[in-house]
């Protein structure tokens, strides 16, 4: 291909994708149904041509043989017996007109003589009918017949032309009624067209609502049960999917808001109650006071931070840095810290992953157990196959089946009491599940045995490599 | 005066209470929704002040009972919670104000002056004279318990009447207090509405007094 003929065509592509879809679709369907009735038309006045043809060299052929068996039993009388608007000759080999129809030149043949040569026997030719006195063209079909001492010729000459006139009216009422026949169902394919496609403006129209607005809204979905239904449907889902993640996200941030504030209330309204009153203020303790809200804020702001890290972690899909871990020896660092009953397995417990993370995971668990139980704390740890199982136990007032989803929800506390001194920052257990996630494996809560208490669990793969969470879908619960 | 303080952040309480019993005040604090709504009900208190995120009881249910209860003493909501819708709730529920946190000492003493200057009226959130109720926050109106739909300046002219629950209130005044000033409206506009509203809430319900204006009647119950 030639660069100039590739750029006119991409030019055409160009343009062709410019036009609205309607207007594509109206035209291939215009071109298709040009070509087609075309093609059809075409098909139609050629066969009919032919078939008329036929019928006319038959008809001349039938004169033919009937004037040969006269010839064949020298019966030949002039005029030879022919239909009005016939003509038939007998010519004999060097061409002179033996006989001939009524109204039939005697003296010169229908076919001059290298025609006559040349036309094999039963078969016929056009030729001008202006030679014979008959308008249009004329059909001649030659016979030899007679004795083989004196062969003739028969010649019939039918003419077509009252058959060519009906091919002739038959073309033009196609092309007349051709354009408007098109032109019609253009017409009709632009409706329908446009009818398959409204509800494709319906639903662009609702997007731009929804854009525009800040309404929380829904494409409007067709009654039909076809393509753009369901794909009104599914985007109808994604909106929804969308929102409840921002709804989410929104009391996130507001609940993070208020968590964030409490202490600084605290804080500010000590100092300004102690500016005030500086002579009756017990200084140290004051400093113990802001010392414990301190505390609390960067131990929150430590969680958010960890949590929004890991919220980036997913999307961004970055692995963190892994090495292999001996579970025995850094449960025994944490369970030391927080002083709860620990035996440490006598074989080396392996798993890949961050030692900080997991670390986190167990302290986080253990103080939620610490905080709740009434007398004693059980940390363990055990292989079970490839896996390893992490269990602390607690002997506390548990947590009622219901609710032991909802724990893991970022802020939730089910204490509505919400004593702080007895409550975390509310986002330790939403931290573990997320790290858990991080290292591939699952952290379940559920009754202690024997009751009361709780018992969570928390389930690595062995040597599993620390990889990105498999499915998003199980993030959006 | 006499303060009851009701906040389950226990320093953040005693802070309180150590600085306002430094301003003379008597304070007493309740360190959940629901015994803080008992010491409100039995106590004799001039103002209170009420955390909005409470254990048991929510700080907007607290005062939205002491309201229907008829106490009346000025709350001041505190609250970590700052939408505005959140503000607005808890006014509509029959705070006198709200103050989000982290607050300014300085201006909740201030604002606690201002909410004691005010004393403590009837500042019902529903208006109620016999079985007419108005809502103002919901812009609603129950007849008998059935809801009637007002016009903008038929709801005003009810609930001016409403606040002045069994008085005499001229057409004069209600032209002045329901129409705007801008408005050159003549005596009869007043008229014009009061037969509306009459239609609307029942002809026995709204009565006039020959040469002196329209009064609310007491009837129903």
């Amino acid at each position: 291909m030639t660069p100039p003929r590739r750029l006119g065509l991409s030019l055409g592509r160009l343009k062709l994708s410019r036009l609205s879809l309607r207007a594509r679709l109206l035209l291939v369907s215009v071109v298709v149904l040009f070509v087609g009735l075309a093609a059809g038309g075409a098909v139609l006045v050629a066969t009919m041509h032919y078939a008329l043809m036929r019928t006319a060299n038959t008809e001349a052929l039938e004169t033919a043989r009937s004037v040969a068996v006269l010839a064949d039993t020298g019966t030949l009388a002039d005029p030879l017996p022919a239909a009005p608007a016939v003509r038939v000759q007998v010519v004999n080999a060097a061409g002179q007109v033996l006989f001939g129809s009524a109204g039939t030149d005697r003296l010169v043949p229908i076919l001059y003589p290298r025609e006559l040569r040349e036309l094999p026997d039963g078969e016929g030719r056009p030729i001008p009918g202006s030679r014979i006195g008959f308008e249009g063209e004329v059909r001649v079909v030659a016979l030899t017949a007679g004795p083989p001492d004196g062969r003739v010729t028969v010649l019939v000459a039918r003419p077509t032309d009252e058959l060519t006139q009906s091919v002739h009216l038959l073309r033009i009422t196609l092309l007349v009624t051709f354009p408007p026949l098109v032109a019609l169902l253009a017409l009709v394919a632009w409706r329908v067209v446009g009818a398959a496609l409204r509800p494709v403006e319906a639903l662009r129209a609702g997007a731009e609502d929804i854009t525009g607005g800040a309404r929380p809204g829904r494409l409007p979905v067709p009654d039909s049960g076809d393509e753009i239904h369901r794909l009104a449907v599914t985007l109808n889902d994604m909106l929804h999917r969308l929102e409840a993640a921002r709804a989410r996200q929104r009391s996130f941030v507001a609940d993070a808001a208020h968590e964030l504030r409490s202490p600084l209330t605290n804080m500010r309204t000590e100092l300004e109650v102690a500016q005030r009153l500086p002579d009756s203020t017990d200084w140290p303790e004051l400093a113990g006071d802001l010392l414990t809200d301190v505390h609390r804020l960067s131990r929150l702001v430590d969680d958010l931070l960890l949590l929004a890290r890991a919220d980036d972690a997913t999307t961004r899909a970055v692995r963190p840095a892994t090495e292999e871990i001996e579970l025995g020896g850094l449960l025994a660092e944490v369970a030391a810290r927080y002083e709860v009953a620990y035996e440490r397995p006598a074989v080396p417990l392996l798993v890949t992953g961050e030692r900080d993370a997991l670390g986190r995971v167990v302290a986080n668990l253990l103080d939620n157990a610490v905080r709740h139980a009434r007398s004693s704390v059980r940390l363990e740890v055990r292989p079970d196959g490839t896996d390893r199982r992490i269990s602390v136990v607690d002997d506390g007032p548990g947590i009622p089946a219901a609710d032991r989803e909802r724990v893991f929800d970022r802020f939730t506390r089910l204490d509505d009491a919400r004593a702080r001194d007895a409550g975390g920052s509310g986002l330790g257990l939403a931290i573990v599940r997320e790290l858990v996630r991080r290292h591939g494996g699952t952290v379940t809560l559920r009754g202690a045995v024997p009751p009361p208490g709780l018992h969570a669990e928390v389930c690595l793969p062995g040597q599993a490599a620390v990889s990105p969470p498999a499915d998003d879908a199980a993030r959006v619960r | 005066m006499r303060l009851l303080v009701v906040e389950d952040e226990e320093r953040l309480a005693s802070a309180l209470r150590r600085g306002l019993q430094a301003e003379g005040f008597a304070v007493d604090v309740a360190g959940d929704g629901a015994d803080g709504l008992e010491m409100a009900r039995h106590g004799d208190y001039d103002a209170m002040i009420l955390d909005v995120m409470l254990p048991r009881l929510s700080g907007y249910r607290v005062v939205r009972q002491l309201r229907a209860e008829q106490k009346w003493l000025p709350v001041l909501m505190l609250s970590a919670k700052d939408g505005e819708y959140d503000q607005a709730d808890g006014l509509d529920c029959g705070a006198d104000d709200y103050l989000t946190k982290p607050f300014s000492y300085v201006v909740l003493l201030a604002r606690l002056r201002a909410l004691l200057r005010r004393g403590t009226p009837e500042r019902p959130t529903v208006l109620r004279h016999g079985d007419v109720e108005l809502d103002p926050a919901l812009r609603r109106v129950t007849v008998a318990g059935a809801e009637v739909v007002l016009t903008a300046r038929e709801f005003a002219v009810l609930e001016y009447l409403l606040r002045r629950p069994g008085e005499v209130v001229s057409k004069t005044e209600l032209l002045d207090h329901v129409w705007d000033a801008a408005v050159d409206t003549a005596a009869n506009a007043v008229e014009v509405y009061v037969g509306y509203l009459r239609r609307k809430i029942g002809r026995d319900r709204l009565e006039t007094v020959r040469g002196a204006g329209y009064r609310l009647a007491a009837t129903g119950n």
